[in-house]
């Protein structure tokens, strides 16, 4: 009653006072100062709100003109980072417009998708969780948590492959979606590991990946390779929960990351990638490290160097050991990665994705090779996969 | 008088899956591992033998740093290896040792 006799008496006074500036011949009730100061917040509120809804109306007309249809998600045909960084670029395009678009619950279209590949897919669920947690951060009345399966927008029914592929990796699970469609046929020689994450770096996840790879080759049956496995995979964990999340944004859970596994059988490869969302290697190491690697850092942007520059330097433990925060040395965790590749008794090529720098490390019998590459985009966190050719010994 | 020597399974009595570093950044780690057992032992004047024998995965660089390489560091090498000893009776045991006293040594020449 009270709210609706303070907004009578609001109205009335922005009736007079478009008649008479002074608002002369308006009694003021005894608490007008909170009535104005409730009623400026609340016309404020809803001027933006309504601001807002403009501005993504527009936005989905520029999505609606770029892929025709401004309320769904497109995948596109490839998303693979072996393939180049052309299909991952359209896709973080895609991402960006979309989220400026978003005003109802997150649709995806997968129809195009003809390929996605293990390190492909821990990115593209970064990003569906980051778009998930922003749906929530707008807090609209209609937001529904749960993923619902359109067949209409849903895997090409005749790519067995990919149908085979996502619902073994434990994709749709993932999503709360429960057997979208039927599998005609097991695919015998693809085996995945089921998608792990958490925001806690937990060494039981480690024991998992271990397990799989045991079952179904034995290249981790020497203790030493197994020591160099459990470490990479261990900091490599323990670096995004720990260092990967410096400030609280609400499109990010704070320490979360992805962990996912493929082994093909008939060309006898073995793949694994790992990533998190985090602020990137550069931001990291600006804040997390003491005044010795913090003027280390600014000598690095002095000398221009780029994101994969730095990515080696710590892979290649380059970089001073610093004392963190409660003057505890830290560093160890990057030259894990590269041990764990060099000391493999197979080929092995690892990626770390960090920023816009790619660093390609290939180890094999006949050539040990660094490559630096750089993007004309940015992604976020670090994404790392090493890829295992089980045939070819060093 | 000193206690005599127990040895202390860390698998069973701590956990088959050691850590990361702190307890924030994940379960069994090495900061509880220091200040739970290493700091009672010691307090207790109760020298260990570490046996690592049936611990699932291998202990990570983060790990042996805080809790073995802080505790060295704050109490002295020398009262350390008084105190700790690994049971090195397989590779995985003498390994383990090397490991843990790189890491511990580290710590305590950046002291």
């Amino acid at each position: 009653m009270l709210r609706k006799y303070r907004r009578k008496k609001w109205k009335k006074y922005k009736n007079i006072l478009r008649n008479n500036k002074l608002a002369l011949g308006f009694q003021k009730p005894r608490n007008w100062k909170v009535i104005k100061r409730y009623e400026n917040y609340k016309s404020k509120k809803f001027n933006k709100i309504l601001k807002q809804k403009k501005q993504i109306r527009q936005n989905s007309n520029i999505l609606k003109n770029n892929f025709n249809h401004g309320d769904r998600l497109e995948l596109p045909s490839v998303i693979n980072f072996t393939h180049g960084w052309d299909n991952i670029k359209i896709l973080h395009e895609r991402i960006k417009a979309y989220n400026k678009t978003l005003t109802s619950n997150i649709s995806i279209d997968l129809s195009k998708l003809n390929e996605i590949s293990i390190n492909g897919l821990v990115y593209l669920i970064s990003k569906i969780d980051q778009m998930t947690n922003h749906k929530k951060s707008l807090r609209t009345n209609n937001y529904k948590n749960a993923f619902k399966y359109n067949a209409k927008y849903g895997v090409n029914p005749d790519n067995e492959k990919l149908k085979y592929f996502l619902s073994t990796v434990g994709y749709w699970g993932y999503f709360g979606i429960k057997n979208p469609y039927k599998i005609q046929k097991n695919i015998e020689d693809e085996y995945f590991l089921s998608i792990k994450t958490d925001v806690l770096s937990k060494s039981c996840y480690v024991a998992d990946l271990r397990e799989f790879i045991s079952e179904k080759v034995d290249f981790l049956k020497d203790d030493l390779i197994q020591e160099y496995f459990d470490d990479a995979i261990t900091e490599a964990m323990a670096n995004s929960v720990e260092h990967g999340y410096i400030q609280k944004t609400p499109t990010r859970t704070r320490g979360k990351w992805w962990l996912c596994g493929h082994y093909n059988k008939k060309d006898n490869y073995l793949e694994f990638s790992f990533k998190d969302y985090g602020v990137g290697l550069r931001k990291t190491l600006e804040y997390n490290a003491d005044d010795l690697v913090r003027s280390f850092i600014r000598n690095l942007k002095h000398s221009a160097k780029s994101d994969a520059e730095i990515i080696k330097l710590l892979v290649n433990d380059k970089l001073p050991k610093y004392k963190g925060k409660k003057d505890k040395i830290r560093g160890y965790g990057f030259k894990k990665f590269k041990e764990f590749a060099s000391k493999i008794d197979c080929d092995c090529e690892m990626k770390i994705i960090s920023g816009r720098g790619q660093y390609k490390y290939i180890a094999s019998l006949s050539r040990e090779e660094e490559i630096l590459d750089e993007m004309d985009f940015s992604t976020d966190g670090v994404l790392i996969s090493w890829k295992l050719y089980l045939s070819r010994k060093k | 008088m000193e206690k005599k020597r127990i040895e202390y399974n860390f698998a069973t009595e701590f956990s088959p899956y050691p850590g990361p570093r702190e307890e924030v950044i994940g379960p069994f780690s090495g900061e509880r591992f220091r200040k739970e057992v290493l700091e009672n032992f010691f307090q207790n004047n109760q020298p260990i033998l570490l046996n690592i024998e049936d611990t699932k995965i291998s202990f990570g660089p983060s790990f042996l740093s805080e809790s073995f390489g802080l505790f060295a560091k704050k109490y002295s090498l020398e009262k350390f290896n008084e105190f700790l000893q690994v049971k090195q009776d397989t590779e995985k045991g003498k390994r383990f040792y090397e490991k843990m006293m790189e890491y511990v040594l580290r710590e305590i020449e950046n002291a």
